[in-house]
């Protein structure tokens, strides 16, 4: 799931991505960021190697900042940025 | 190089920083009333225009002021009121076509925007850009044209609405 | 300290302009303001300072808004008798040019929820009051006919407001506007709900502000009170400006540089249904489920269709809401501003509506009426769930089809409620006469708390925002506490760094959440007293700004030197004096509780952690405990001795004002 202006880049709010297992968060981030470039470069804070705080990175709702979190067949990924209040 | 304060109406959010920043640095006060840029407002169609002086290239401000106080600044190309000179007579608020000169609220003079000496800070608060400190060169005749459509658009949607 | 010096102090601008000198000031405009007591039975107008200390403990807005409510305001009154006092306060640092410092706050006892009655505005109104002279109004009394305020440098006048009865919210502007023959006025209106004192009516300004919360345009209706006109050109004088202007400018880089403000700035607040649709943490079909399935169309990206630009609030750089125009449909042409998430919840998922063309007409229609567009959405999907239930039909609705989704239903409702007309004037009244008049098993389906309805948010999954809409002062709220940046998943550290005690990072969990809803009430209250936007603090980011700014901008507006705790204190004490208020008007413990059906109903769906999520009762029980015991109120919620003593509350009413 894209959200904001990662959707914008990608046009679409849905892709279906596949990664190889084992899998982890990072290479998901790294394969987009590689085709998609721009903003998604900057999801991963590469300084401290974790997501950046401007981003919210979700598994299946839950949100991450671990750049090794595993996936597992058919997790919801959502890319977005922290909008609240609602 | 010279360069020009260039208004592009559609981008103006109507926030009123411009106003707020303008009397705050000239008068040290915030009151939009003393300020020496105006957002006009069309609230219910959406249509909002920051007016200000555009340091005409033949000011008729400065040909019908009889106590020649105005004057342009080499430096930055603003037609300046020399307050010794100005009797407060205000032909050139009469006389402006842009409604870019206007009458103090509390001293009754006339204001008008001196670019801030080379540093208009209603730029600098003006997030959406609707304000620009651009070059003289960079504005154009074919920017012009292309803000001029832009205007008569937003007057035919406004003529819509 | 007004006076200007001519000639003699010269700063570097005034060699060039010597009679505009420079101001001499020793303190700033904030004490010149004066609160205007307006009595509309008698005709009469006095006009007082408002003592500095006042200013000390209370700021403005909010704040004393609170303090003249609980002194002036008689304990139990009817809200919609002459006796209720409508109260307009000015934040404190309005005219700054940062942070949306425009904003606007109106107090009286609700007629919707007999409790604190409070709501805050934005737009342009806040001011042009203060450019006129006052900070603060206190009006009382009943107008014997149509009456409005017209409030002009210094001056106050009851005038005849007769033809503009029944007038629309931007007709009414519009025609203030031309009998002042300045298009300047700015004005606070009512429209034909306020008039018919729906208890839910708005107070609006411009094309989008409203006060929208706790009905406090139905009491503008019941004192005759068509409109509040303010035009100013009166200075308002900061007592470091150009400090003042260096800070502004850095706030708002600070904020424009973030990415959530981007966003808003290109979407509005409905880029939030993004994040929240996706993970399960919203309403649809009132409570019956938590996630709209299919409402891709009620996606941000939608209103690209409709936008001619953004539209910016006094003094705000981020520019949040819509300027839009719908072309097609029967109720075409429309221009308006928004529309809010809030709306976006009221007319789309509560009601299963998806289509965004449903969502803007109905906003249009709201603003137009001047009804809370929360409320009137909230009883709307209640009634649709009641109709689908059978607890009422189509006689009750007289003829109207309240089936999900039905979008003519919607609108037709809408202008039934406004104008208290067939089946909308049972919804006119909001919860609790409703649930009377209904009976049956009405009440168990009413996702409401003191009689106030709940944004279209799902708080099942979060105990955070669960406990907040239940302690608000004003019923189901998220704008009195929310801990929004819990559903971000901080660091602990970064947590830990701002609220000044561990707190869990799972938002699931009741770990610490008290102590965020506690800070967060503080934090709201500072922020509606120094009358700025909530977006531009720790509402939607943790790098927003907070205490240490505030104190900033304190300082550089007033020369008032309050420090972060101080602060902290002033926010304590506006909170406990709305908790005084309710325990007087007889509100307790009872009321801070949530509608059965966040214990017993779990999540049907959503993503796996906001799926089968409901609140557990034990819990939820021990969190409010914690909850009362970091106030230093007892287990039943009423402020202990200490407590007031060490807040400056012992003495209250004092009447100060």
């Amino acid at each position: 799931m894209l959200h904001a202006n990662l959707r914008e880049i990608v046009g679409k709010r849905e892709i279906i991505e596949e990664v190889h297992s084992p899998a982890i968060l990072k290479h998901l981030l790294d394969k987009l960021a590689q085709m998609y470039g721009k903003d998604f470069k900057q999801i991963v804070d590469q300084r401290e190697g974790k997501t950046s705080l401007e981003f919210l990175v979700s598994i299946n709702g839950q949100v991450t900042r671990d750049v090794y979190t595993k996936l597992n067949n058919n997790d919801v990924v959502m890319l977005s940025i922290p909008v609240g209040g609602g | 190089m010279q360069k020009i304060l260039f208004i592009d109406p559609e981008k103006c959010s109507g926030c009123r920083n411009c106003e707020i920043v303008c009397s705050l640095h000239h008068e040290k006060v915030c009151n939009p009333n003393r300020a020496r840029i105006h957002t006009v407002k069309w609230e219910t169609s959406g249509l909002y225009v920051p007016m200000v002086c555009q340091q005409c290239e033949t000011p008729l401000c400065e040909v019908v002021c009889p106590m020649h106080a105005l004057k342009r600044d080499d430096k930055t190309g603003a037609v300046l009121v020399d307050y010794d000179l100005c009797v407060g007579c205000r032909l050139c608020v009469v006389f402006c076509p842009l409604g870019g000169i206007n009458v103090d609220t509390e001293s009754s003079k006339v204001l008008k925007c001196d670019l801030c000496d080379g540093n208009p800070l209603c730029v600098k608060f003006c997030e959406p850009q609707a304000l620009r400190y651009l070059d003289a060169t960079a504005v154009n005749l074919k920017k012009r044209r292309a803000a001029a459509e832009k205007l008569s658009d937003l007057m035919k949607r406004m003529v819509q609405v | 300290m007004q006076d200007t010096i001519p000639h003699l102090m010269a700063s570097p601008r005034s060699a060039k302009n010597p009679w505009l000198g420079k101001r001499v000031v020793d303190e700033s405009m904030v004490w010149t303001r004066k609160v205007a007591y307006i009595d509309l039975t008698q005709g009469t107008i006095i006009a007082k300072p408002i003592p500095k200390d006042l200013r000390r403990l209370y700021l403005g807005g909010r704040g004393i808004d609170m303090y003249l409510l609980y002194n002036h305001l008689e304990a139990r009154i009817n809200p919609l008798s002459p006796q209720n006092i409508l109260l307009i306060g000015v934040g404190m640092l309005c005219g700054i040019p940062a942070l949306g410092s425009g904003r606007c706050d109106i107090a009286a006892k609700s007629p919707l929820t007999g409790a604190v009655g409070d709501s805050n505005i934005g737009g342009f109104f806040a001011p042009e009051l203060r450019l006129a002279g006052f900070d603060h109004l206190v009006i009382t009394g009943k107008a014997e006919k149509p009456s409005y305020l017209w409030v002009n440098d210094g001056q106050i006048e009851i005038r005849d407001a007769t033809h503009l009865w029944e007038k629309d919210t931007f007709e009414t502007q519009d025609i203030i506007r031309d009998d002042a023959e300045d298009d300047e006025v700015k004005s606070l209106v009512i429209g034909i709900a306020g008039e018919k004192q729906v208890r839910f009516a708005n107070i609006r300004t411009g094309m989008k502000n409203a006060a929208g919360r706790t009905g406090m345009g139905c009491i503008m209706g019941a004192k005759n009170l068509k409109a509040i006109a303010a035009r100013g050109t009166l200075d308002i004088e900061f007592a470091h400006p150009d400090e003042l202007i260096e800070y502004s400018l850095e706030m708002n880089d600070k904020i424009l540089n973030t990415r959530w403000a981007k966003a808003q700035s290109r979407w509005g607040t409905l880029i939030i249904y993004s994040n929240t649709n996706t993970t399960g943490l919203i309403r649809t079909r009132n409570f019956q489920r938590n996630r709209l399935e299919n409402g891709e169309d009620l996606e941000p990206e939608s209103m690209d269709r409709y936008t001619i630009g953004m539209s910016g609030c006094y003094g705000c750089s981020v520019h949040c809401r819509h300027r839009y125009v719908l072309k097609e449909g029967p109720y075409a042409p429309i221009f308006g501003e928004g529309p809010e998430y809030t709306s976006l919840g009221a007319f789309g998922t509560m009601v299963d509506c998806k289509k965004m063309d449903t969502i803007l007409v109905a906003n249009h229609l709201v603003n137009k009426y001047g009804l809370d567009t929360l409320e009137t959405g909230g009883l709307i999907a209640w009634a649709m769930e009641l109709y689908e239930k059978g607890i009422i039909n189509k006689q009750d609705t007289a003829g109207l089809e309240l089936t999900w989704g039905n979008e003519d239903a919607l609108f037709k409702l809408i202008k039934q409620i406004a104008h208290r007309e067939g089946f909308g004037s049972t919804l006119a009244d909001g919860f609790k006469p409703a649930i009377t008049a209904i009976g049956k098993d009405s009440a168990s389906y009413a996702i409401q708390i003191k009689g106030m309805s709940n944004l279209h948010s799902d708080e099942r999954p979060t105990p955070s925002l669960a406990l907040n809409i239940a302690t608000s002062t004003r019923g189901a709220d998220h704008l009195r506490s929310r801990p929004a940046i819990d559903l971000y998943g901080l660091p602990e550290e970064l947590l830990e760094e701002i609220y000044g005690v561990p707190v869990s990072a799972d938002y699931t969990s009741y770990e610490g959440k008290a102590h965020m809803v506690a800070w967060q009430e503080r934090l709201y209250a500072v922020t509606d007293s120094i009358g700025i936007c909530k977006f531009q603090t720790v509402f939607c980011s943790v790098n927003a700004p907070k205490w240490d700014e505030f104190s900033k901008l304190i300082y550089l507006t007033t020369d008032l030197q309050l420090s972060e705790d101080q602060l902290m204190q002033v926010g304590e004490r506006i909170y406990t004096i709305e908790r005084l208020f309710n325990l007087r008007e007889g509100f307790s413990r009872k009321d801070d509780w949530l509608p059965d059906r966040y214990f017993d109903e779990a999540t049907p769906i959503g993503l796996p952690i906001a799926k089968g999520k409901k609140i557990n009762r034990e819990r939820f029980k021990k969190m409010l405990d914690e909850y009362y015991l970091l106030h230093g109120w007892d287990e039943n919620g009423v402020p202990k001795k200490e407590t007031l003593e060490k807040l400056n509350l012992d003495q209250e009413p004092s009447h100060q004002v």
